[in-house]
């Protein structure tokens, strides 16, 4: 520390104070007192009592993890020898067997989708405060918190599987009604963060709500309504799984099916393919997604580079060689 | 203190950023680049912290050559240059004080920095770092609740707690309006004086470089085209560095001349025993000697 | 909804409204796009004929037509005409018709019918009956398996979330020492969030033994450790990818490591986001934890399987709106915490 500096040094350094008083070389010798965290190291306190409680309380016998890498690696090992098993007509089938179910999941997904989608705009029209009138308004709410709080297995066994029987017309319209919830509420929060000034200019000019809505508000918040429904579908994909336990086919069905014998060889064929086909569809929806909200890809121009004299950006280059 | 020799920067793109630079910055030096956008000068400046790799030649600095493949040695550098941005690059979301604490990371041990437990040494220098600019009573406020002008004054605070041999400048001021441009140049320009401290800063008003360099370097097309004491750095020799004529932004880029000269008039009196006097800190001797 | 805000025809010393030779035409889409999109429709008209199941057929006089076939094929080429008329480009168009074909397809593959809908309501009427009448004394009964189901969240939702904060800031190129562990990182996210939460509890249950086996609670932990990992490394990613780079370039020009670079720099600008996030996973695990019992891994899921075995409606029925309250309770605690937060 070769800059330190005796108190006299720093009363001359007050020629640049932009606020409040100039010369005032008192106030500036005085270091403000550290603000208290009492606040925050009692919510940490409180936090961590909260995890050493919850620890207990799930009676966990940790006893078990103990046991748990040596079991891991053997069925790991049983799983992938599942997977590069030679190719006899069995193994075949077993991979198409869990490809066409896996397909099954992802029809049960996209239905329940396109059902939660059909019903999710106008809720979403309905949530938004900017839109919808108070008293609606609390009420749809109210009506989206429970739709939103019950697990899609519920929608499953109490309404779906009665009427529709155990198959995966049940699955999709479970997961569509309980799609609604969140897909409504993601809905609702981007119709509130609309520009607001379209919606006075054509309110200015006289329309209608319903031409408000097609003109000011839909061209404002579609590219967002499409990425919601994109990523919900991604979600139900996942949730579709749960489903097919309750016997609603689907990926579910069969891996709850093979996990009841234990077949690990299979077990492992079955998440291969899930994970592969998950994320195939993932990527595409992810690049569906970028493409509606940002637009076309632009094309780069060679000379981008000369922007960083403009200082506005990091150059991060690295050497060529 | 600071020497290119034939010093050439080729981006990825394989776009030259500069080219065949050969350059001699004597310490305690305080030098304004000038020069259109595009120039070369932002890259100038990153070449020798390293931010940009230069790809041929030889850059000095002090007494130690610049290796841009050498992480550890890079660090070693950047703990004795320090930079300022256009645009501050502060954390908003923390407070000035820890800001300043980002300066002292070289000298802090990374479990340190992870856990936020710095040595009271080390917060003692960020104290006295953003006494120095004046503004010691924010440094437990958020970042993001100051000024432009007290945030470029953090970001010369967390520079000062680097206690750099050498501060690097770009386009401080850009930022901010005229009046707060003119006090940050000053304070950069007071501590360039006060400590010793070689000080590079790019700026794209003559004007201001005008007023506070002791040397100026004009820059066109990766090049240096002009490099001279600021008495040379007539308006003739500029329209050489620009190519064109001056125009009234080039000059007088500035809100009214009487809000500039009251400042000046008023920092006058006070600045200049400060100047004269160099008591309040380690003068450039005793830097050397360490 | 075909309304238009339109300007009156001609506006009261204007320019005439007819003469309009010299203003610019919305651009047309190319013809060629548009001929490439009727050979999709073609082509899609054959796929919904091969694979109609439904035998209704409609008369329209000339002959007899499959239905449902043909009202597929009356909303493509509807979809065409109307892109056409409003000259919209070919690929949001093209994109439509997929949703159409798509749907199709998932519809027909799973039997899609809303008639049990009228012709099967009654089935649903004594599990109607059972939900209609809950069984409240049952909550309290089963107050024991409601604790360990909220601390199964608390213990995954902690140490789910700091091993996703990990991942994410290993898996991002901001944050990452190199490009070679964020590629591999981030694949190894992908593979973690692909695989369903259920797959996870039917995995962590079969290795550890479930409920039966007494360690039904771990191996539920585990499965929502799973679960939460794969989300918070995503959206934390994501948050990480978008934080301003200016800091980065700040604590680098200082000479900070990597780890202090993360710490200062970049941790701070998400940790907002990042303890938001980790709300919104424990407001998911509560209902991931429901479904987890159900394939053995404890909690009131547990509770649920077994009532659901025995047709009880009515006690299930007291535990969902047990839940639901549970659930809007934590979700109107978390969306406190988040206030306060920002």
């Amino acid at each position: 520390m070769s800059h330190s500096h005796e108190p006299g040094g720093q009363s001359r350094s007050s020629s640049g104070a932009d606020d409040g008083p100039r010369f005032a070389p008192d106030r500036l010798d005085a270091r403000p007192v550290k603000p208290s965290k009492l606040g925050w190291n009692l919510g940490m306190l409180a936090f961590g009592i909260l995890f050493i409680a919850a620890i207990s309380t799930t009676g966990a016998n940790f006893s078990r993890l103990a046991d748990f890498p040596a079991n891991f690696l053997n069925y790991s090992t049983l799983m992938v020898q599942g997977v590069f098993q030679p190719l006899t007509p069995e193994v075949q089938a077993a991979w198409t067997t869990a490809f066409s179910d896996m397909l099954e999941s992802v029809q049960i997904a996209w239905i329940g989708t396109v059902v939660g989608a059909l019903f999710s705009l106008p809720m979403g029209f309905l949530a938004a405060r900017n839109m919808t009138p108070l008293p609606l308004y609390a009420v749809v709410r109210f009506i989206l918190s429970v739709i939103r709080a019950v697990p899609e297995i519920v929608f499953a066994i109490a309404v779906m599987l009665p009427i529709f029987g155990l198959g995966p017309l049940a699955g999709a319209l479970a997961l569509g009604v309980s799609s609604i919830g969140t897909l409504s509420k993601l809905i609702s929060e981007a119709i509130e963060g609309v520009d607001p000034g379209p919606l006075e200019s054509s309110r200015a000019a006289g329309a209608t709500k319903l031409q408000m809505i097609r003109w000011a508000v839909l061209p404002q918040v579609m590219p967002e309504v499409i990425a919601i429904w994109l990523y919900r579908f991604e979600v139900n994909i996942r949730a579709s799984a749960i489903l097919g336990v309750l016997g609603a086919g689907g990926i579910g069905s069969l891996l709850s099916a093979l996990f009841n014998v234990r077949a690990w060889d299979r077990i492992g064929i079955t998440l291969v393919v899930i994970i592969v086909v998950t994320i195939i569809i993932d990527q595409i929806s992810a690049w569906i997604r970028h493409r509606v909200i940002h637009g076309a890809p632009k094309k780069q121009v060679r000379a981008s580079v000369r922007a960083d004299d403009s200082g506005d950006g990091p150059v991060l280059g690295t050497p060529p060689t | 203190m600071i020497r290119f020799e034939n010093v050439d920067v080729v981006y990825p793109g394989g776009f030259p950023g500069l080219k065949k630079v050969d350059l001699n910055i004597e310490a305690g030096e305080f030098v304004v680049i000038v020069g259109l956008s595009g120039a070369g000068k932002s890259t100038l400046i990153r070449t020798i912290n390293g931010l940009v790799p230069y790809t041929s030649g030889t850059l000095t600095v002090g007494d130690e050559v610049v290796d841009p493949s050498s992480r550890r040695q890079l660090r070693r550098l950047r703990s004795r240059v320090g930079m300022i941005f256009q645009s501050f690059n502060l954390v908003s979301r923390i407070s000035v004080l820890s800001n300043v604490l980002v300066g002292r990371s070289s000298q802090t041990s990374s479990w340190r920095s992870l856990l936020g437990w710095y040595r009271a040494a080390d917060k003692e220098i960020a104290f006295q770092s953003l006494e120095r600019v004046g503004i010691v009573e924010k440094a437990y406020n958020r970042a993001s609740a100051l000024s432009g002008g007290q945030q470029q004054r953090v970001a010369i605070a967390r520079v000062l707690a680097q206690d750099p041999e050498v501060i690097l400048a770009d386009e401080p001021v850009a930022s901010l309006d005229p009046p707060t441009a003119h006090q940050v140049l000053q304070d950069l320009r007071r501590i360039n004086r006060e400590l010793g401290i070689t000080t590079i800063v790019n700026l794209h008003h003559l004007d201001m470089a005008r007023r506070y360099a002791d040397r100026v370097i004009g820059m066109r097309g990766g090049e240096v085209v002009f490099d001279g004491p600021v008495e040379a750095a007539t308006d003739a020799a500029i329209e050489g560095v620009y190519q064109r004529s001056l125009t009234a932004e080039d000059v007088a880029p500035d809100a009214p001349v009487s809000v500039d000269e009251a400042l000046g008039a008023e920092d006058g009196p006070e600045e200049g025993p400060e100047v004269e006097g160099g008591g309040s800190a380690a003068s450039p001797a005793e830097r050397a000697g360490r | 909804m075909s309304v238009t805000v339109t300007a009156p025809p001609s506006a009261p010393g204007g320019p005439p409204a007819s003469g309009g030779a010299d203003r610019p035409e919305k651009p047309r889409p190319s013809v060629t796009g548009y001929l490439g999109l009727a050979a999709v429709v073609v082509l899609l008209i054959l796929f919904f004929l091969a694979t109609s199941s439904s035998t209704l057929v409609l008369d329209i006089g000339v002959g007899r037509v499959p239905l449902y076939p043909a009202l597929g094929a009356l909303a493509l080429v509807a979809v065409l005409v109307l892109g056409w008329r409003t000259r919209t480009g070919t690929l949001p168009i093209l994109g439509a018709l997929a949703v159409i074909g798509v749907t199709w397809w998932g519809g027909s593959g799973i039997g899609f019918t809303l008639s049990p809908l009228w012709e099967d309501l009654h089935r649903a009427e004594p599990v109607l009956q059972g939900f209609l009448n809950p069984n409240w004394a049952f909550i309290w009964r089963v107050s024991d398996a409601w604790l360990v189901t909220l601390a199964m969240a608390v213990v995954a939702t902690t140490v789910g979330c700091c091993i996703g904060l990990l991942l994410a800031m290993l898996a991002s190129p901001v944050s990452s020492p190199n490009t070679g562990v964020s590629q591999f990182v981030k694949a190894l996210n992908s593979v973690i969030r692909s695989i369903p939460d259920i797959g996870y509890g039917l995995l962590f249950v079969a290795m550890l033994g479930g409920t039966a086996g007494g360690a039904g609670p771990m191996a539920g932990v585990l499965a929502l450790v799973m679960f939460n990992i794969g989300i918070i490394a995503k959206l934390t990613g994501e948050t990480i990818d978008a934080v301003d780079r200016g800091p980065l370039e700040a604590a680098d020009a200082s000479g900070a490591n990597l780890l202090q670079r993360d710490r200062v720099a970049v941790v701070p600008q998400i940790l907002p986001g990042y303890l938001s996030y980790s709300l919104y996973v424990f407001e998911l695990n509560i209902r991931a934890s429901v479904v987890l019992g159900i394939v053995g891994a404890g909690g009131i899921g547990s509770i649920i399987s077994v009532q659901l075995s025995r047709f009880a409606y009515e006690n299930i029925s007291a535990i969902m709106i047990a839940l639901v309250v549970v659930v809007l309770a934590v979700d109107f605690l978390s969306l406190t915490i988040r206030r306060r937060l920002t």
